[in-house]
């Protein structure tokens, strides 16, 4: 693999893993639809 | 034009047609780059993480078909992307061997200059818009931080026309001067 080839693939693993982090680390959600009133 | 700022007139087997700036090049990779981040947030949000999608928005209440469709979806934009990149690369100058019928041939300045004119006033459309924010009125929709994420990894596709288009002008101009 090349280097410049290597850097792409890191890259996009760091985005995967900052993005499912990001996901993960703010709960489901449901705090907030339950403050709107939205869930049942 | 001189030869400071641009990338090899060179390919793999292939000659282009004159020299290709450099900021059309990174231009083009950046596109690709642009669609990636909300791409990997819709495959993970068919996966199953949390979004802050809730009630019948929720993907658990969805059918089945929403972990296919997004994949194919994602694929399809880093597939229209990767196109953008032709513009900048010796196989949108001469069809490659893996195309049936057309192989070896040129491509037609017009044939890429068009699609892809129209594919930028399209994205700038579809996309600009996020420029003034998510509407999200719907309480089933994600609000604060799982917005922000949602925002977040969607911007970029704000760049993705723009981009194009500025890829599209220099490959027209590129294609003028040298055929």
């Amino acid at each position: 693999m090349s280097r410049k080839l290597r850097i792409k693939a890191v890259v996009v693993a760091a985005l995967v893993a900052l993005i499912a982090g990001a996901m993960l680390a703010t709960g489901s959600g449901e705090p907030a639809a339950h403050a709107l009133g939205a869930v049942r | 034009m001189s030869a400071v700022g641009t990338r090899a007139a060179t390919g793999p087997g292939v000659a282009m047609r004159g020299p290709v700036p450099r900021w059309a090049d990174w231009a083009a990779q950046a596109t690709m780059w642009c669609a990636l981040p909300s791409g990997i947030w819709r495959i993970l949000f068919a996966l199953g993480l949390p979004a802050g999608f809730t009630g019948s928005q929720d993907p658990e209440n969805g059918p089945w078909f929403v972990l296919p469709y997004v994949i194919a979806l994602t694929a399809f934009s880093e597939a229209v992307a990767f196109l953008g990149l032709g513009l900048v690369r010796p196989w949108g100058e001469v069809w490659p061997r893996w195309v049936p019928v057309l192989r070896g041939r040129r491509v037609r300045p017009l044939a890429a200059i068009i699609p892809a004119s129209l594919g930028s006033v399209a994205l700038v459309c579809l996309w600009t818009p996020l420029v003034f924010g998510f509407s999200n009125s719907d309480p089933e929709m994600p609000h604060g931080a799982k917005a922000a994420i949602l925002y977040a990894c969607y911007l970029p596709l704000v760049a993705w026309g723009p981009l194009l288009a500025a890829v599209t002008a220099a490959y027209a101009v590129r294609r003028r001067r040298h055929g």
